[in-house]
């Protein structure tokens, strides 16, 4: 994605209006966190000093929220499976 | 091409093996309650599949890393192939299909009319739609290499008379593959081959004007619908096509990798290819002849009902649109539902092929001892027909495919949303409406495979 960088089709509707805009090709976000994110992925090859201080930021502070999001997803997966098993053990028993 | 288990019923019988009649055609038309584990309730097999879907997308969304991702559907092996073997092997292989397809119509005139014994009925069904078909989406699309009509266009002199519509796009491959599928479900071309070589003398027709008028590119590119479908089905192979001959990549492994969204008339046909699979489960379920029964009771004439469900049908675009919507609030984003939709349209694919191969394997195995008999001697075939009886555990496989493509889909619409959403959380966010989507997707996909079959009444 370094020659074409890919541009989504992009609308404002009736939704709150975009927090930020990616300065490179004026995508719009919700968040000034989802446009750091995005430069990062998207633009590193012209980045300035600053995205990528706020890139960096960005990510970690992903990282801590996707910890807490994957804890919720693996507790998720083991109460499914015990159901599941359950359900098996209630019909087949 | 759907009609298939039908054909299996009426083959059977007329082979006068009635005592392998009921469980082969029950082992090809799905599981009914006697074939599968007698324990497993068919409402639980289906529900498991369904937490299957849902658990595997859980599963998937704690793999964020975007390169390894990345790394896992670009990997690839290029096989180079000096064009002058290709060009050779061109020859000889368009030469042989229009061969064949002569081969077809002479034999589909004047055949025996046994199924089982017709060299039309075999090929077309058995060799071609079932197990080419197969070859498509598991090693590569050749069918621009194989397809007769292309190779007669090409020698033909081309009028290019007229320029094709650009805001038709892929819309008159939609309605002609419904209406390929819907012809296919109330006549019976899969049984009577006069009809069947009938058939292909208008497709050929049509399609040999039509390449004349537009051009050969442009109809085969746009509007041929059996050619959209291979394309699609090919997306999935392994070997793709590149300019510098081609290369090995990972299954399905080329739809992540995409990188466009899809206009709306080819979302719209990829729609129509899921949907048809299923339609042509759908109308041999017992819950079609029970619903379909009092309708044409009140007066609905039966061929209207047909075309009025597949058209219905086809109204899962706009639950799979409305899912786009949504992907929009789950995903917080401002890329438009159109952008959305058309970009994870691919991921629809692997569930169709899914569906394909769980359908005709069975079938194409059945049939394969008898395809290769009629191949050998295609004009004087042989009275007593070898069939194969499938083993009990068959079914079973059955479901793991349908299961298959649904996982499959999971997967590719992951890498997807991580290519067009930013961050990890954002992207996993956005599946959301699509997962929910897939998981009744799935259990209906499983309940109409699971159902025992039901020749479709007033057809
Ligand atoms: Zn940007």
């Amino acid at each position: 994605m370094t020659s074409g960088v890919l541009t989504p089709e992009t609308a404002v509707l009736d939704d709150e209006p975009p927090e930020a805009r990616c300065q490179y090709c004026h995508r719009p976000f919700d968040t000034g966190r989802s446009c750091a994110l995005h430069i990062g992925e998207v633009h590193s090859n012209e980045w300035t000093e600053d995205e990528q201080l706020a890139y960096e930021d960005a990510v970690a502070a992903e990282e801590d929220e996707l910890w807490m999001y994957h804890m919720k997803i693996v507790v998720g997966l083991g109460v499914t499976y015990a159901i599941i098993v359950l359900i098996y053990m209630i019909v087949l028993g | 091409m759907w009609a298939k288990r039908r054909v299996l019923t009426i083959i059977l019988s007329t082979l006068g093996v009635a005592s392998l009649a009921q469980p082969t055609a029950a082992h090809v038309g799905g599981l009914s309650g006697t074939t599968t584990s007698a324990s497993v309730p068919t409402w639980l097999t289906i529900l498991t599949g369904g937490v299957i879907v849902g658990a595997s997308f859980m599963f998937t969304s704690l793999m964020t890393d975007h390169t390894a991702i990345r790394a896992i559907n670009e990997w690839r092996i290029v096989v180079p192939t000096p064009n002058a073997v290709r060009t050779a092997i061109r020859y000889a292989v368009q030469g042989t299909s229009i061969g064949v397809l002569l081969v077809i119509l002479v034999t589909g005139f004047t055949g025996p009319q046994t199924p089982t014994s017709n060299f039309a009925i075999l090929v077309v069904w058995a060799g071609w739609w079932a197990g080419y078909t197969m070859t498509v989406y598991l090693f590569g699309n050749t069918w621009p290499l194989f397809n007769p009509w292309r190779a007669i266009a090409e020698l033909l002199p081309s009028s290019r008379h007229r320029t094709y519509p650009e805001w038709l796009g892929a819309w008159p491959s939609v309605a002609a593959l419904l209406a390929l599928v819907w012809l296919e479900v109330i006549n019976p071309v899969a049984q009577d081959s006069q009809l069947l070589a009938l058939l292909i003398i208008g497709y050929s027709v049509f399609t040999l004007g039509g390449a004349w008028l537009y051009g050969t590119e442009t109809w085969f590119g746009n509007v041929d619908p059996i050619s959209r479908v291979f394309r699609c089905y090919g997306l999935l192979a392994p070997f793709q096509r590149t300019e510098s001959g081609f290369e090995f990549k990972l299954p399905s492994a080329a739809l992540a990798e995409r990188q466009v969204s899809e206009r709306v008339d080819e979302t719209a046909f990829i729609i129509a290819l899921l949907w048809v699979t299923t339609y042509d489960g759908f109308v041999s379920t017992p819950l079609w002849t029970d619903v379909a029964r009092p309708i044409v009771g009140v007066g609905i004439p039966p061929l209207l009902l047909y075309s009025l469900t597949i058209i219905a049908g086809f109204g899962f675009f706009y639950i799979y649109r409305f899912a786009a919507h949504q992907v929009r609030q789950t995903g917080r984003t401002y890329v438009t539902p159109e952008f959305i939709e058309g970009w994870f349209a691919p991921s629809l694919l692997p569930i169709a092929a899914g569906y394909h191969i769980a359908h005709f394997l069975g079938y194409f195995l059945t049939l394969t001892p008898a395809l290769l008999t009629i191949l050998s001697q295609p004009f004087s075939p042989p009275v007593n027909v070898q069939v194969l009886v499938l083993p009990g555990w068959f079914p079973i496989l059955q479901l793991l495919f349908v299961l298959l493509g649904h996982l499959v889909a999971v997967w590719v619409a992951h890498a997807l949303a991580f290519e067009l959403f930013p961050g990890k959380l954002k992207p996993i966010r956005s599946q959301y409406p699509f997962i929910i989507v897939m998981i009744f997707y799935t259990m209906t996909s499983m309940w109409v495979v699971t159902q025992p079959f039901t020749p479709p009444p007033y057809v």
